[in-house]
């Protein structure tokens, strides 16, 4: 097993943080052991991040459909109340009033894109970002440009040979230097525009 | 007043049926349901146990431990929830047999 995938359900723990209290202190744990089960269980590295892709995908919605039930969960801080407006957000954009009519409990995962940078890019650049993605897991192959490392974050930017760019945040940041060439999931819900180019929050590699 | 048919959710559904034969923790609920969908659902953590937290608020599994394997939690069907599995199966058994009768499969998936 490799490195990401050891600290991989201590990254999804954190991710968790997006859950109401009560929710999250509930089943934190059974969901990050469930998690490690699932990437211990799954012997490819494709196959270990299509989990990755699958479960991020579905983090914002989950997340968000207990926050609804919770309502007014008084437990929230305010800075969690700005983040689950964001998310919030990034939903209607993504999924429109469908998101609030349909039927969340009987979802099932969202789908998994295998996209390029450059597709990432121009679907940026023409307004269908969210559209095409917003909804979906996407897994690439991204040639690392450029590397800013803080802590144990680091925003990579990978070369899109288009005027817009492509920049990945990993929360745990993968072992790469520039030039060299990784597999990346992401959240398509959790891309933000930036001036000229894409920021994919929550990115891990394997 | 009766219980009405199929008031359970597809991914609810799948869960019952998946403890349907033992009690199991939460990977083994995934792969079940993945097996009996024909990989059709693959539910992540997060849809997992939303569906977890609801149908233990309904009252139809519980959790329980396992002395052999402590560090994760299992669920188990309560009466309810067989029950419950029970009146959803019978929903779709009358409506597999309505559709033979009509012959509704024939049409949508051609004589064999």
């Amino acid at each position: 097993m490799g490195r990401t995938n050891k600290s991989a359900p201590a990254v999804y723990g954190k991710l968790l943080i997006l859950y109401p209290g009560p929710y999250r202190r509930r089943y934190e744990q059974p969901m990050v052991q469930t998690f490690a089960d699932m990437l211990e269980g799954e012997p490819s590295r494709w196959g270990r991040l299509a989990i990755w892709a699958r479960t991020l995908g579905d983090l914002p919605f989950s997340a968000a459909k207990e926050h609804l039930t919770k309502g007014k969960d008084l437990t929230m801080s305010r800075n969690m109340k700005l983040v689950f407006a964001g998310i919030i957000a990034l939903l209607i954009i993504a999924n429109g009033l469908s998101f609030w009519l349909g039927n969340m409990h009987a979802r099932q995962a969202t789908g998994i894109e295998k996209v390029t940078p450059a597709q990432l890019a121009d679907a940026m650049q023409a307004d269908d970002f969210y559209s095409s993605y917003g909804n979906a897991g996407l897994l690439f192959d991204g040639t690392a440009k450029s590397i800013q490392r803080k802590g144990n974050a680091a925003l990579v930017t990978f070369a899109t040979n288009r005027p817009y760019s492509v920049t990945c945040q990993f929360p745990q940041a993968p072992s790469l230097k520039a030039g060299d060439t990784i597999s990346v999931a992401a959240p398509g819900g959790s891309a933000e525009r930036q001036p000229h180019g894409v920021l994919l929050h929550d990115c891990v590699s394997d | 007043m009766p219980r009405q048919y199929n008031q359970l959710p597809q991914v609810a559904f799948s869960i019952l049926l998946a403890l349907s034969l033992r009690e199991r923790h939460g990977y083994e609920i995934i792969k079940q349901v993945a097996e009996d969908s024909d990989g059709k659902i693959s539910l992540s953590p997060g849809a997992l146990y939303t569906s977890i937290k609801q149908l233990h608020e309904q009252g139809l599994i519980r959790e329980v431990r396992n002395r052999h394997d402590t560090r994760r939690r299992y669920y188990r069907l309560t009466g309810k929830g067989t029950k419950a599995l029970g009146a959803e199966l019978a929903y779709y058994e009358n409506s597999v047999a309505l559709a033979r009768q009509r012959r509704v499969l024939e049409i949508a998936y051609g004589a064999h």
